[in-house]
């Protein structure tokens, strides 16, 4: 029995895709052009003054300062820790926590209300007392990013862990495999992608929470820098930064989707 | 009616090959979940003799799948007992492989390693389970798709490599739940031949659940007949054909005439299938 192997040539499908690709980032790139055009006429047209709403031009000006200014940099890099930290963190937790509740029934009747508690209590307002408990540094702020991101991690390693396919465990059974085999060759593996769908909306998270952390307190970071420049009605300022903290929460979201998809390619070509 | 005819079956034959696998008066009692009691098999007493190729042939919602649960003792039976190798199986066997309807492969894995994948449970070191592996790969005709992901593979082709799966760790005893329930009438057919040609070349006995009476005809050496639910065994019927069997056969007025004997047989049952 034979079977096609893959063409050599591009299929005329694939080409089509190709050009479908190509054509749906032009739309992209001219709705952003647009946007910018309309945003920067408007500016100028009405004659709005920079501290109510800069023009993209002063903004794009701004922000290429900044980057070649080694100070927004380190800050940067101050958040990028306080991120990364909190966001391993959770991961983790969220993980082995998640594991615990969704195999034993008795721990999962102890532990889920206090998640489900954590996540109805608004963390924001947990901020101050963090800041209390964990001090002025980058502690309180990891705590506060891992406190966010715990919960998507967390629901999805459950939805995970639950959602193995009967028959799978029947088969292994059927063989006789332990209780932690089971959990290694069968739930783990089919749970991974929900684990990293629940990752890619904990980093996002972790940086908010980090951020938040900042606002409330903080001697260095991109969140405190947010602060400082309002005060200083620097709002063009503020606007950079923010194009900072969207390039910096775009990048750890590739990072982490590059990094995972070895392990979960599986998942995309079912269905 | 005959009342139990497991009896006299296998006792009517010379008996060259061992008894593998004993049925001695099970029966299975559900519990639904509304607290009723689901009587699914009352009491079946028959026997599997080794290398033989036994169907279970009834309609659907008879129980078949709970005899087979039964017989690898991953369900234990409400009363009666279970022998295998003549010993009361008391917990899951450890010498049998198992086909559901489905593949049931695991779609993170390469094909072969879904198939070393007993082996993985079981600690059989690594380089004679991917040697066991390859040859069961070429055994099932599928040399060349060990390294494809399953998804790759047609429907057919993903229940032969559960079928491999199945016989990773040489197990006496293959049992097979409606394997074929699932693929396309030409594909069935197919398949049925090369399960033909595996057990006539590996001499495994093979316990073949199915709701078509033609493959159990074309298949087995005996068929158990089972009746509505809750199911008693009606009849045993031993298929006097030698093997291997022609598909042609199947035109032919001997097949015809097994296949009128069961019908009438499950007809008689009593309710329509
Ligand atoms: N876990 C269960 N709890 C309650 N009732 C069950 C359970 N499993 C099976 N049953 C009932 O037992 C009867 C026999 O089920 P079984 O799956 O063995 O039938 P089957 O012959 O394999 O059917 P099919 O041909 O459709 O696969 C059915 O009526 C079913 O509703
Ligand atoms: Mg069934």
């Amino acid at each position: 029995m034979s079977l096609a192997t893959a063409p050599a040539t591009p299929h005329p499908d694939r080409l089509n895709a190709a050009r479908r690709a190509t054509a749906r980032w032009g739309v992209v790139v001219l709705t952003f052009i647009v946007l910018m055009i309309v945003w920067q006429g408007g500016v100028t047209i009405f004659n709005v003054p920079p501290f109510v709403l800069p023009a993209p031009s002063a903004i794009a000006v701004r922000f290429l300062e900044d980057v070649t200014s080694m100070s927004v940099w380190g800050d940067a890099a101050i958040t990028l820790v306080e991120v990364i930290a909190g966001f391993a963190v959770s991961a983790i937790f969220g993980l082995l926590v998640g594991s615990v509740v969704a195999l034993n029934r008795l721990a999962e009747k102890i532990i889920y209300p206090y998640v489900l508690a954590l996540q109805t209590i608004p963390k924001v307002a947990l901020a101050p007392l963090l800041i209390i408990w964990a001090g002025f540094g980058i502690q309180s702020k990891i705590v506060m990013a891992a406190l966010i991101a715990f919960f998507p991690i967390i629901v999805n390693v459950i939805t995970g862990l639950k959602s193995a396919e009967g028959n799978r465990i029947l088969l292994m059974s059927a063989l006789k495999a332990s209780p932690w085999q089971i959990f290694c060759k069968v739930r783990l593996p089919g749970m991974l992608p929900y684990y990293v769908a629940g990752l890619e909306i904990g980093i996002v998270f972790s940086m908010i929470g980090a951020i938040v952390g900042e606002f409330i307190g903080a001697s260095r970071g991109l969140g405190m820098l947010i602060v400082m420049r309002q005060g200083a009605i620097d709002v063009t300022g503020v606007f950079s930064i923010l194009i900072f903290l969207s390039l910096l929460g775009i990048a750890l979201n590739l990072i982490l989707k590059a990094v995972a998809a070895p392990y979960i390619a599986w998942s995309r070509e079912l269905k | 009616m005959l009342q139990n005819p497991a009896d006299d079956a296998p006792r009517g034959e010379a008996k060259v090959s061992p008894t593998l696998l004993e049925f001695d008066g099970v029966s299975q009692t559900y519990l639904s979940r509304d607290g009723e009691l689901v009587p699914a098999v009352r009491s079946v007493s028959c026997s599997v003799q080794s290398g033989e190729f036994i169907s279970v042939l009834g309609p659907s919602g008879c129980g078949k799948t709970t005899l087979m649960m039964m017989a690898s003792g991953l369900l234990k039976p409400t009363s009666g007992r279970v022998i295998y190798k003549g010993r009361e199986l008391t917990e899951t066997g450890s010498d049998f492989g198992i086909v559901f309807q489905t593949p049931v492969l695991f779609p993170w894995r390469t094909v072969q390693q879904n198939i070393e994948l007993p082996g993985e449970v079981r600690g059989v070191p690594a380089g004679k389970r991917s040697q066991r592996a390859r040859e069961l790969l070429d055994l099932v005709g599928l040399k060349d798709f060990g390294q494809r992901m399953p998804y790759e593979l047609s429907g057919g082709m993903q229940q032969r490599a559960s079928i491999a799966r199945a016989l990773a760790l040489e197990p006496s005893l293959l049992l097979m739940d409606e394997p074929f329930g699932a693929l396309d009438a030409m594909t069935r057919e197919q398949m049925n031949l090369e399960l033909q040609r595996l057990s006539i070349q590996l001499k495994t006995t093979i316990v073949f659940i199915t709701h078509s009476i033609a493959e159990a005809a074309f298949l087995s050496d005996r068929i158990i007949v089972m009746s509505q639910r809750p199911s008693r065994v009606l009849d045993i019927v031993k298929i006097d054909i030698p093997r291997p069997r022609d598909i042609d056969l199947m035109a032919s007025d001997e097949f015809g005439a097994y296949v009128n004997d069961l019908r009438r047989l499950l007809d008689r049952s009593g309710e329509p299938s």
